[in-house]
């Protein structure tokens, strides 16, 4: 299982996904393994394959609370170029032949994006919930 | 801050909090003292107040905002660190001193070892609403193990007060006022060519951006270590490095 | 009549150029033109900076290859120092400089070219890319993901995650590799071999379909400038340069870096901040075409002997089998890449078996004891020189950066111009002849600017311009 926390560190919330990984990082799961990433390139398409399960961590805006989505594996996710996001990822992979068993994206709702290198309290009380869902979706 | 004897006894109330100072404390002192942070960027403990970069400014119910470095407190004394205005001004202080030299993080010295980025980051500074200066200020590199770049230098003066009262050689002014206004060695000689440096590298070591750092270092391989200072004069004002056998 | 066409900005190159086409009274494209239009002004800003701080400086010339200017920088650096950095440091910048020429060379060969080579020149331009081809042919697609992946490990291996990273300095590197490192290389080593050759038996299939392409991309005579061991062994990054006629004669072996002014001139131009140097001998008055030279992948292999790996040498007796022991045609330079794909992943295989790589010693010490330093090493492009001076206190005073891609601008010219004759026919500009001339100047891979656009989407014009200089046709596209 891999899960995938994304975002940049120096955008405050953006970096939530990537918080959030860190600390499920920290609870060294067994057969877990974790990438903290500034964007998803193709590349990382290729890290996709053979996996039971892929989650992304990502901050969203769109959402008011932690909100887990299952994600298609097949190839029906669209593809932009010079932008990738988890169901592009997903697309990408499945093309390849890289798709996972299965995938979910867990969104962190994001209230500022500006500069900085702290989550705001809104975020940060929202990274108990967002650990306890990789989780159970991991379980 | 030197030790202080007795308990504090002064009331203060800092963000609506209810706090005894010690008689002579500053609100900054005070403030660090109870957890309640103040940007700072000239001030240094260790050294004497400066007072110059404006960066500590708060409200006191004055007509006008105080650096908290420089203002004592005073009996019932209503202090706000920070509120709209006190942000506002210290993002433009922060944007005026990147306008004002060439601070390019990409490939400094200091990049990840610097208080300028720090404070950038803290004020959320995105971009700059001056325009800059691109002013080119001369790289001193004349001595043979440290690095002038004066496109980096904000003018703290930590370097010209480390060196005067702690090392007690005082190779280093300000010279020249306004936008001219420039850190000198001497009587604005190479530093290299400076007889009173003693090569003890203090000044390097304040400094809280690429503005001095050890020659030879590539992008990102300086780590500055102000906090040294504190300790050399907690060391020195408590003689710790006198041998109390011998007095025994 | 005379007509220019402009294609501006061609697509799917680094950077932004356009490129006119003059026609000639009597119909025909009489001239070509490729302008480089961005200003980035490096050799002056640089002036009055400290020489420890180059590396870190230069490499912001480029997002795509910036380890290429950390390497010329700090071996400029070593120049002004004039120490020679211990023998693990020399490996390490050996083992990252293979790694970005891997990682560089499979982005330009399979996100970039493969969309033409694979699924052809007239295929439909909206999945005529990277994603299409992922679609048409998944297993090529994942070799390229997975050989780019690899050179960005290595890279990351010895410079760490940052891109611009300040691990290569003068002196040496900036720390030690472990053999943690190593493990991570070694174990994606066979999956590499095996997508490499696989990639060079693909190539080598659908080449002959390309007959009219590789007689018309740049198929003439030039002079071949790179780096060499003086026993004709391909190098990369340390030995000195070789320059060599068209017909295979040498001109100049084992010249020091140092010494190139002493060879190389460069020509300014009016239309373009691309600096056209030519050789020198060649050249008798103004006009610096005669002096023409190429540099990158393909002269590269012309150069040497022998790659010196077994791998890549059965592959470069192939190729001359087939093309001479002189390949001519630019459109080659994708094949020669591949080949130099397969060289990188066998050196880096034998690099993670040296004991020396692992030492401790990593760093030479040194004050500044030249006033002139030239670093040069090959980057994915070609040849990248590095030429310092600098005050008693190691401040530059001058500063002069010679690009792969500005070397190889007389070719690229002359390329576009070949194409353009073959294909232009008449005011007309045809989508097949726009996607000819951009895939021509492709095959140099030349990088513009600093900014990577993996998935070409920027924009595109040619235009056509007549004797009179009035502009006949522009093709824009979005």
């Amino acid at each position: 299982m891999l899960v995938i926390g994304v975002g940049s560190l120096v955008r405050t919330d953006d970096a939530a996904g990537r918080v959030v990984v860190e600390r499920v990082d920290d609870l060294a799961l067994p057969g877990v393994e974790v990438a903290s990433l500034h964007q998803l390139t193709p590349e990382v398409a290729a890290r996709l394959a053979g996996r039971r399960l892929v989650v992304v961590v990502d901050a969203a805006v769109d959402v008011a609370e932690v909100t887990v989505t299952p994600l298609a594996t097949d190839a029906s996710g669209r593809l932009v170029t010079h932008h990738l996001g988890a169901a592009g990822l997903l697309r990408l992979a499945a093309d390849l032949g890289w798709a996972p068993d299965a995938a979910a994206l867990v969104r962190v709702p994001a209230s500022d994006l500006g500069i900085g290198t702290e989550l705001s309290a809104a975020a940060a009380a929202r990274v108990d919930t967002a650990v306890a869902e990789v989780r159970a979706l991991i379980a | 801050m030197s030790p202080r004897n007795g308990r504090p006894n002064v009331p203060v109330t800092i963000d609506g909090q209810d706090v005894k100072a010690f008689e002579g404390e500053s609100i900054l002192e005070l403030a660090r003292r109870v957890g309640v942070p103040i940007p700072t960027l000239c001030h240094l403990e260790g050294l004497s107040i400066h007072g110059g970069c404006r960066l500590c400014l708060v409200d006191t119910g004055d007509h006008k905002l105080k650096p908290a470095c420089a203002t004592e407190v005073t009996a019932e004394l209503d202090v706000t660190t920070t509120n709209a205005e006190i942000r506002e001004h210290r993002r433009r202080i922060v944007e005026l001193l990147f306008a004002e030299g060439n601070h390019i993080c990409a490939f400094c010295v200091s990049s990840g070892s610097c208080e300028l980025q720090d404070l950038a980051t803290e004020h959320h500074v995105d971009h700059i609403h001056y325009e800059l200066g691109y002013e080119r200020h001369d790289v001193d590199a004349s001595h043979p193990k440290y690095v002038l770049d004066r496109d980096r230098c904000v003018l703290c003066t930590r370097c010209v007060r480390v060196c005067d009262e702690v090392e007690g050689a005082h190779v280093w002014d300000v010279a020249m006022r306004g936008n001219e206004a420039r850190i000198v060695a001497g009587m604005d000689i190479p530093w290299g060519e400076s007889s009173a440096c003693t090569w003890c590298g203090k000044c390097v070591v304040v400094c809280p951006t690429g503005a001095l750092s050890f020659k030879g270092r590539a992008t990102g391989e300086m780590r500055h270590d102000p906090e040294l200072v504190a300790f050399l004069a907690r060391a020195r004002d408590e003689g710790e490095w006198i041998d109390r056998r011998a007095e025994a | 009549m005379h007509d220019i066409h402009t294609i501006d900005p061609v697509t799917r190159i680094e950077g932004h150029a356009k490129i006119t086409l003059h026609l000639g009274d009597d119909g025909e494209v009489a001239d070509a033109r490729f302008h480089v239009t961005e200003f980035r002004g490096f050799e002056e800003f640089c002036k009055g900076r400290p020489v420890a701080e180059m590396p870190g400086l230069t490499a912001r010339t480029c997002g795509i290859c910036p380890v290429s200017h950390l390497i010329a920088a700090s071996k400029a650096g070593d120049a002004i120092y004039a120490v020679t950095p211990p023998p693990a440091a020399i490996r390490q910048r050996r083992l990252l400089n293979l790694g970005q020429i891997l990682q560089s060379h499979s982005l330009s060969f399979f996100h970039l070219s493969a969309p033409d080579l694979l699924l052809g020149m007239d295929h439909d331009p909206a999945t005529r890319n990277v994603f299409g081809l992922m679609q048409a042919e998944p297993e090529i697609a994942r070799r390229g993901i997975r050989l780019r992946q690899f050179g960005q490990e290595v890279i990351a291996a010895v410079a760490g995650q940052r891109i611009h990273g300040s691990l290569v300095v003068p002196g040496g590197v900036a720390r030690q590799f472990t053999t943690e490192m190593r493990d991570r290389i070694v174990a994606d080593l066979d999956e590499m071999m095996g997508a490499a050759t696989a990639t060079l038996e693909l190539l080598v299939s659908v080449e002959d379909r390309f007959e009219r392409e590789l007689h018309s991309f740049g198929e003439f005579d030039s002079i071949y400038v790179g780096h060499c061991l003086p026993d004709g062994t391909w190098e990369h990054i340390d030995g000195k340069l070789r320059i060599m006629a068209a017909d295979g004669s040498m001109l100049v072996d084992q010249l020091d870096p140092h010494d190139y002014r002493e060879v190389f001139g460069e020509a300014g131009k009016t239309d373009s901040y691309l600096k056209s140097p030519y050789y020198r001998p060649y050249v008798d008055g103004d006009d610096p075409r005669p002096g023409m030279y190429r540099v990158g992948p393909l002269a590269r292999i012309n150069l040497a002997e022998r790659f010196g790996t077994p791998v890549a040498d059965e592959g470069l007796a192939a190729f001359r089998e087939r093309y001479g022991r002189i390949a001519r045609s630019s459109f080659l330079y994708h094949h020669a890449r591949v080949l130099e794909v397969i060289a990188c992943v066998e050196r880096i295989a034998a690099l993670m078996e040296d004991p020396v790589l692992f030492e401790e010693k990593v760093r030479s010490q040194a004050g500044i004891n030249a006033l002139r330093g030239v670093g040069a090493s090959e980057a994915p492009r070609g040849t990248l020189i590095h030429d310092y001076e600098v005050d008693g206190n190691g401040l530059i005073t001058a500063m002069n950066l010679i690009i792969a891609t500005g070397q190889n601008d007389l070719a690229v010219n002359r390329t576009i111009l070949d194409i353009a004759r073959e294909f232009v026919d008449g005011p007309q500009l045809t989508d097949g002849m726009l996607n000819r001339i951009e895939a021509g100047v492709r095959a140099y891979d030349p990088c513009l600017s600093c900014s990577t656009h993996a998935v070409g989407q920027m924009p595109m014009a040619v235009s056509l311009i007549a004797p009179d200089g009035e502009t006949l046709a522009e093709v824009r596209r979005d």
